[in-house]
């Protein structure tokens, strides 16, 4: 169905970011392409479907779709041919809609220009489409505005519009990236759904998320810097790893079933490099363990070769030596620490925010924290996870003096932490308490140098700010040693982080606040960052409080865990606790959507979540109208806080000691 | 984990940017020939005493008869008698001095008001922005005139004037800059960490507002040179005798029959200027990260 051979694709006069990639894809089969951010899978969507004019050129070789090369087809063929050949669903949900349409409008565009069918055969065909991806009622959701859709329902319909002109091949770009990982998924599940009814439509499904491309694909292909090192069948890959690439990342994941709790992550050394670092070598050289020198660097030409059945090939030169290569996890030397005094008592928390109406209509609020209440004991890691919009980022803010709460206390420091604003805190407060933000693009001032920002942190910590000093905190966090003389911008995502915590490391933090310190970075890279952080928490005796959506991660960090939706706590307790049944059943939602990069996992699934609109009644459980175990009580009274064995706390109706729920979810197998 | 960093000297991202703003100033030609307008124009400002043949005030009577352009007087003389060529030369200098201050000055008062307005928002915003409304609202020209005529021609209060017209589009557009940078992460890391509105404002904001500023500077610049001439055209401009490319032309305007040369010539020396400033600032545009 496609046939893509030795492909080369460059930008502008730049160096090629897709360096002769073949790849092929048989009717009624899903093909998953993993790779990092700037490996190249998004330029080949783009160059499959011919949307690369502006900016990209292929410069080489030839793409064929059911026969056609596509670089023939005059721009009169390629409208008729997108579409009803070629479909795309893209990245980001929130922007593939016109919002100023509604669903049904828009969905009819797509027949526009294409010969044919009546009225009513389109509005058949329209419902029909909706209801393969699962919506109950397709005239409601026909219409809807976008703005009154959630971001899973969003791509949901996307995904529709992709598949109303019954294309022969699908390409899916990543999908779900940026959605939450319960809407990842359902849409995972959708795909799943779609590509077996399907019959011979072709799927090519391009994402960076191993987990989420071992539920979906047949064959998986493993990029790394434009070319595909690794090819096989997904259990083939996934199970018997073949490549040094593919062998690190996999082991680097949390999820990592050879890891103890405790463990330290297996990381790989650097980064992705930058196409026009590239030379001829093996282009993961200079992260491989194995990396033989001589035989490695040599432009020697990389082929694929055998490394196992089933079409089962990697670009190495060494397969044959590795096959023993393993990676013996190492304990971390963190102590566990349980029933430290407490750093920070948080209780009864609150916060709404409220959106103004300025022409008079309904001002809508968002309850961000209801009532929260947990303690960060010293040292402790304790983890705040739950999907977006669960409140998470403001319990942050309101800690760091940027947000102050409606009412409740976060007593800390001899001080009322959640009515002081960070202007009003004094200077040894302030240094106590630092947060490392998500996005690495953001995190620092792009005019000022490296050097000035660590040295602006330790003056404001109180600390000698001489070179000497900027020098020991840039090794501490394993940056080079020229760091301090560059700009933000010429770091990788990675190593702004690690010039985060070090302004974190420069108060000498108390209390360290990660919001989600790795969710923007190449997978490579994230353990790394993880492991760094946990030094620091070792060597400083630090607490952390983790903001994720990474069960994975959390589980395998965390000392305790409390779980979040819409600003209330359901349940909370230690890692071990909470991630062992009961659950409360927003916990389990959670944990079903964590799949691990293993083809054979049966994922429990969940209902899909529909409810986007405002949630029950003040007082009452929140998660009620999405609770797949939701008992009648459940609309009339507020939950109760359960207290199980172990300082487990779980806010549910279900009576957990005598009915315990029937399958509670395994996600390890 | 000691890898080299991944930008080696010469994929440099700053230096890239570098090189972008090297090859708008001097590969674009538009550009170049902006920068060779202003950069002539400086030359002649600076150089006016030895320049300039005559004395700019000094009249020659004999020449005031006919004024046209002769082998003494290479562009003529106004109709008192004072050599063209050099009261222009000497008029760059006062273009080149007042022009600059007054946008300058513009852009420090809006600046300022804008990054307050947005940093503080609420009561602040609401009274800056309000203030900014009605002063572009207000006629320009009448305030000029109630200006100028209250408390006289002179250099300070050409400024004045200009400073009043530009400030609050200014403050306008640093506003909406400010806004855009102030939720970004490195703004909440600085205020996490104690720091005050003024180290925020001027150290963390201020150089990263960015291009739009500088190529609205340059735009300014040019309305400013034609600002200026008009002032002098009303009379509003520098008092008499100093040398003046808006007062010029006003003295043409009797003769522009007879002997157009008298208004024509500084026009298009305050052409110039203007479409050298047009040119760099569309040339800039091109500078965005």
């Amino acid at each position: 169905m496609l046939d893509i051979a030795g492909l080369r694709v460059a930008y502008d006069d730049g160096p090629a970011i897709v360096r002769g990639v073949d790849l092929r894809l048989r009717a009624g089969e899903t093909y998953g392409l993993v790779g990092e951010s700037g490996c190249g899978k998004s330029t080949i969507a783009y160059a499959v479907e011919r949307h690369l004019e502006g900016g990209g050129r292929i410069t080489g070789g030839t793409i064929k779709v059911d026969g056609i090369d596509v670089e023939t087809l005059s721009p009169g063929d390629l409208r008729r041919w997108r579409g009803s050949v070629v479909s795309l669903v893209q990245q980001n949900p929130t922007t593939a809609l016109n919002p100023s349409m509604r669903i049904g409008s828009q969905l009819l565009e797509v027949f526009a220009g294409r010969p044919g069918r009546s009225a009513d055969d389109r509005d058949a065909q329209i419902d029909t489409v909706l209801r393969r991806v699962r919506f109950q009622d397709p005239r409601r959701i026909r219409a809807s505005w976008p703005h009154q859709l959630s971001g899973g329902q969003v791509q949901r319909v996307t995904i529709a519009m992709a598949l109303l002109t019954r294309p022969k091949l699908l390409l899916l770009d990543e999908p779900t990236t940026g959605l939450d990982a319960t809407i990842e998924a359902e849409v995972a599940t959708l795909v799943k759904e779609i590509a077996r009814d399907a019959g011979d439509m072709a799927l090519l499904y391009i994402s960076h998320n191993l987990g989420l491309i071992a539920r979906v694909a047949d064959r998986i292909g493993v990029m790394y810097a434009g070319q595909i090192v690794e090819e096989g069948t997904a259990r083939a890959v996934l199970k018997t790893p073949a490549h040094p690439y593919t062998r690190s990342l996999l082991a680097s994941l949390p999820g990592n079933p050879a890891l103890r709790p405790g463990d330290r992550l297996h990381t790989i050394p650097g980064q992705v490099p930058r196409p026009e670092d590239l030379g001829g070598g093996c282009a993961f050289l200079p992260r491989c363990p194995s990396a033989k020198p001589g035989l490695c660097d040599t432009g020697v030409a990389l082929t694929l070769c055998e490394a196992g059945g089933e079409g089962h090939v990697a670009r190495c030169l060494r397969l044959g030596d590795l096959a023993d290569q393993a990676f013996a996890p190492q304990a971390h030397s963190t102590p566990a620490r349980d029933g430290s005094p407490a750093i920070v008592e948080i209780a009864d928390l609150d916060r709404t925010f409220r959106s103004r109406s300025r022409f008079g209509g309904a001002s809508e609020t968002v309850v961000a924290a209801n009532g929260v209440s947990f303690t960060i004991g010293q040292g402790e890691i304790v983890s705040l996870v739950g999907e977006s919009g669960s409140g998470k980022s403001t319990i942050a803010r309101i800690l760091t003096g940027l947000d102050t709460a409606d009412s409740g206390r976060a007593l800390g420091f001899g001080v009322n932490l959640a009515q002081l604003p960070a202007g009003e805190r004094a200077a040894a407060l302030v240094s106590a308490i630092r947060i490392i933000f998500q996005n690495p693009d953001n995190t620092l001032n792009p005019a000022h140098r490296i050097g000035r920002i660590l040295r602006r942190a330790l003056k404001r910590g109180g600390r000698p700010s001489g070179a000497d000093a900027v020098a020991d905190l840039v090794r501490a966090v394993r940056l080079p040693s020229d760091a301090a003389s560059r700009f933000p911008s010429d770091l990788s995502g990675g190593q702004r982080q690690r010039v985060a915590i070090a302004r974190a490391l420069a108060g000498r933090a108390d209390l360290i606040i990660a919001d989600e310190p790795v969710a923007a970075l190449d997978v490579s890279v994230q353990a790394a960052i993880i492991e760094l952080l946990r030094d620091v928490h070792a060597g400083q005796g630090s607490a952390i409080l983790f903001i994720s959506h990474d069960l994975d991660l959390v589980r395998h960090i965390s000392d305790r865990v409390v779980v979040l939706y819409r600003g209330t706590v359901v349940e909370q307790g230690p890692a071990a606790a909470v991630f062992a049944a009961p659950h409360h059943p927003y916990t389990e939602v959670l944990l079903a959507a964590v799949h691990p990069p293993d083809p054979d996992h049966d994922a429990p699934e969940m209902p899909f979540a529909d409810d986007s609109g405002a949630g029950p009644e003040p007082g009452l459980c929140p998660f009620v109208g999405r609770c797949h175990r939701s008992l009648p009580v459940c609309r009339h009274r507020p939950a109760p806080e359960q207290r199980l064995a172990g300082q487990h706390m779980i806010r549910c109706h279900i009576d957990f000691d005598h009915s315990p729920q029937n399958t509670p979810p395994q996600p390890r197998g | 984990m000691m890898t080299p960093l991944a930008g080696t000297a010469k994929h440099d991202r700053h230096r890239k940017r570098a090189r972008r703003l090297g090859r708008i100033l001097f590969r674009s030609g538009s550009v170049s020939v902006a920068l060779n307008i202003l950069l002539f124009w400086a030359v002649v400002a600076v150089a006016a005493p030895l320049l300039s043949p005559y004395d700019p005030t000094t009249i020659d009577f004999t020449a005031s008869l006919d004024p046209s352009p002769s082998a003494a007087h290479w562009l003529g003389t106004d109709a008192t008698g004072r050599d063209l060529l050099s009261r222009i030369i000497w008029g760059a200098r006062t273009t080149f001095l007042v022009v600059p201050l007054s946008v300058l000055s513009a852009f420090a008062v809006g600046g300022v008001a804008g990054m307050v307005s947005a940093w503080f928002g609420g009561w602040t915003d609401t009274i800056i922005g309000r203030a900014g409304d009605v002063m572009l609202a207000f006629p320009a020209l009448i305030v000029y005139i109630i200006l100028i005529t209250s408390f006289g021609p002179s250099m300070w209060n050409i400024v004045l004037a200009v400073t009043l017209a530009y400030a609050p589009g200014v403050a306008r557009l640093m506003r909406a800059q400010v806004l855009s940078i102030k939720s970004l992460e490195y703004v909440l890391a600085a205020r996490a960490a104690g720091e005050g509105p003024l180290y925020i404002m001027f150290v963390e904001i201020l150089p990263n507002v960015g291009t739009p500023l500088i190529v609205d500077l340059c735009l300014r610049t040019g309305y400013a040179v034609i600002l200026v001439g008009t002032l002098g055209f009303l009379g509003l401009g520098l008092p008499p005798p100093t040398p003046d490319w808006g007062g010029m032309v006003v003295e043409g305007v009797n003769l522009l029959t007879l002997y157009p040369h008298i208004s024509l010539f500084p026009a298009a020396a305050v052409t110039s200027v203007v479409i050298a400033c047009n040119l760099l600032a569309d040339g800039l545009r091109g500078l965005r990260r």
